[in-house]
């Protein structure tokens, strides 16, 4: 596999504030990476340095190979899109396509033009009349149509609908097969794309939680209900990270993979078993409480 | 495709803001003199500054202009060092535009005795003792160095923010405050206006490496800004 970006210790500080604290992970060519976390995380900020559009404070940051920091070479394989995007005050969304398709080595204008009118967006409209759906709408269509090696959609969908979020989902997933190609996509709507996403970073504090291949994060957990005494019965020597009582029946999450033999005992005892979601299990173990247990995750 | 050329198409779609406005503000000015030259007969000369608003639009606008296109170009994913020489290849050549347009519309003034009114528009009055080349050479070299102006002010704003603006602001009041008081304590107000009376032609001169310096300190700063 090639190495698209390498990130080794990475750290940025603002005076005393450290909003991203010895991070390092690796991105793999043509693979679609969730880089999950709060708002305020970090996440924005990390995708920042990686476009060399901030600077690190220190560590080492590698993209294709190299320095990303006025390299040519680097920026023009990658297209980053972000929620806090600024536009000329004069452009329309015609403008701002054009330029774009200047900009960018792979600019599909066929894709583009298909993917303006399925989202309904008016191209000889001011980008600063535009309601927060279709700016984001304008970020969703340059991000696919540029086909970029390495593409970063940061928050693409702030104020889009539930139809236009799928339509999202649905031509990213068609084009990447055609074209395959790097894909880091940050949200806090985790649910929604937790089938799309074939690796997992999950960052809180400025800290990597979670570095994992999402069908492995997906077995990391299970959801035990029952009655009370089974359960607690069952849960006894296991590691538990949320429960909820409710009259006589208990739900416990617990951590770590669904032995067999637990699996007969459950059946045994009425136990129903459920698969936790992604969503679930990334609100357990950044919620605070269970800080302290995610270290052993891994 | 070339970046830089793509940073010059971006800025030609804010052909408005760099050329057809300033142009359209100062022929509306020129019509209004010219107006009232026909009205006054020539009986008089007019001097009206008018051509002024070209130099102080062009300032405004690089002022606003780096302020919208440096943070929409790097979220293009553009390098800063592209954004800088298409940004100011676009600068002089519509300073060296405007320049040929106002040097032609000054031949056509002299050409045609003043507009027949009278009435001194393109031509400042001591351009009279000045070759057409040196006049040409003023036009340019006066927008050149209003534009990159605008220019680094603006890139101190980039890279240093609000802190950048005070302290900029704060030492040019200090700087120009200590003048004035050591020239009027020396009394040296007279000698430095008849210093300048002389020796005009001199520090138009000197706006060309006061210029380039302008830009390179520009250029500096731009390469560590940042975005977010």
């Amino acid at each position: 596999m090639n190495t698209v970006i390498e990130v080794h210790r990475l750290n940025k500080t603002y005076g005393k504030d450290t909003v991203v604290n010895d991070v390092s992970f690796v991105v793999e060519q043509d693979k679609i990476y969730g880089l999950l976390g709060r708002n305020g995380a970090g996440k924005t900020t990390i995708m920042h340095m990686i476009t060399a559009q901030l600077f690190p404070t220190s560590g080492e940051l590698k993209v294709f190979g190299e320095n990303p920091y006025e390299n040519n070479r680097v920026l023009r394989r990658m297209c980053f899109i972000k929620e806090s995007q600024k536009y000329p005050e004069s452009f329309r969304i015609i403008d701002v396509m054009e330029v774009a398709a200047s900009i960018y080595p792979n600019w599909d204008k066929d894709f583009a033009e298909q993917l303006i009118q399925e989202f309904r967006l008016p191209v000889k409209r001011r980008m600063k009349k535009l309601s927060r759906g279709m700016l984001s709408s304008v970020g969703v269509v340059i991000g696919l149509a540029s086909r970029a090696p390495l593409t970063i959609f940061d928050e693409p969908y702030l104020g889009l609908d539930a139809v236009a979020r799928n339509l999202f989902y649905e031509r990213l997933i068609e084009d990447y097969a055609e074209h395959p190609r790097t894909v880091i996509l940050s949200t806090h709507l985790i649910d929604e794309v937790s089938n799309i996403l074939e690796h997992v970073f999950v960052i809180d504090n400025g800290k990597i939680l979670i570095d994992e291949e999402a069908d492995d994060l997906r077995g990391k957990a299970y959801t035990a209900v029952g009655s009370s005494a089974n359960v607690s019965a069952f849960a006894a020597d296991k590691k538990i990270i949320q429960q909820e009582s409710v009259g006589g029946l208990m739900s416990a999450t617990v951590l770590g993979h669904l032995e067999n033999s637990a699996r007969r005992q459950a059946e045994a005892q009425g136990i129903e078993l459920a698969p936790v979601s992604l969503q679930q299990l990334i609100i357990h173990l950044t919620n605070g409480k269970t800080n302290g247990k995610v270290a052993e995750i891994g | 495709m070339n970046r830089t050329a793509s940073i010059m198409k971006m800025h030609w779609r804010d052909r408005w803001i760099w050329i057809y406005t300033p142009w359209m503000i100062l022929l509306f000015s020129f019509a209004v003199n010219l107006i009232i030259g026909f009205l006054a007969g020539g009986q008089e000369n007019i001097y009206t500054g008018g051509i002024l608003s070209i130099f102080v639009w062009i300032f405004v606008c690089t002022l606003i202009i780096q302020g919208q296109t440096f943070p929409f170009a790097l979220g293009m994913n553009i390098r800063r060092t592209d954004y800088f020489v298409g940004t100011i290849v676009m600068g002089l050549l519509v300073s060296a535009g405007s320049a040929v347009i106002l040097f032609l519309l000054s031949i056509m003034e002299k050409m045609t005795d003043s507009w027949g009114v009278n009435l001194y528009f393109f031509n400042i009055p001591f351009m009279n003792h000045i070759s057409p080349l040196a006049r040409f050479g003023i036009y340019f070299v006066v927008m050149v160095h209003v534009f990159f102006l605008g220019f680094i002010i603006s890139s101190i704003y980039r890279r240093y923010r609000k802190t950048g603006m005070t302290v900029f602001f704060l030492a040019l009041f200090l700087i120009s405050s200590i003048v004035s008081m050591a020239l009027t304590y020396y009394s040296l107000w007279g000698d430095l206006f008849s210093w300048i009376a002389h020796h005009y032609m001199e520090l138009f001169i000197w706006l060309a490496p006061l210029s380039i310096i302008y830009a390179l300190l520009s250029y500096v700063l731009l390469r560590r800004a940042t975005v977010s």
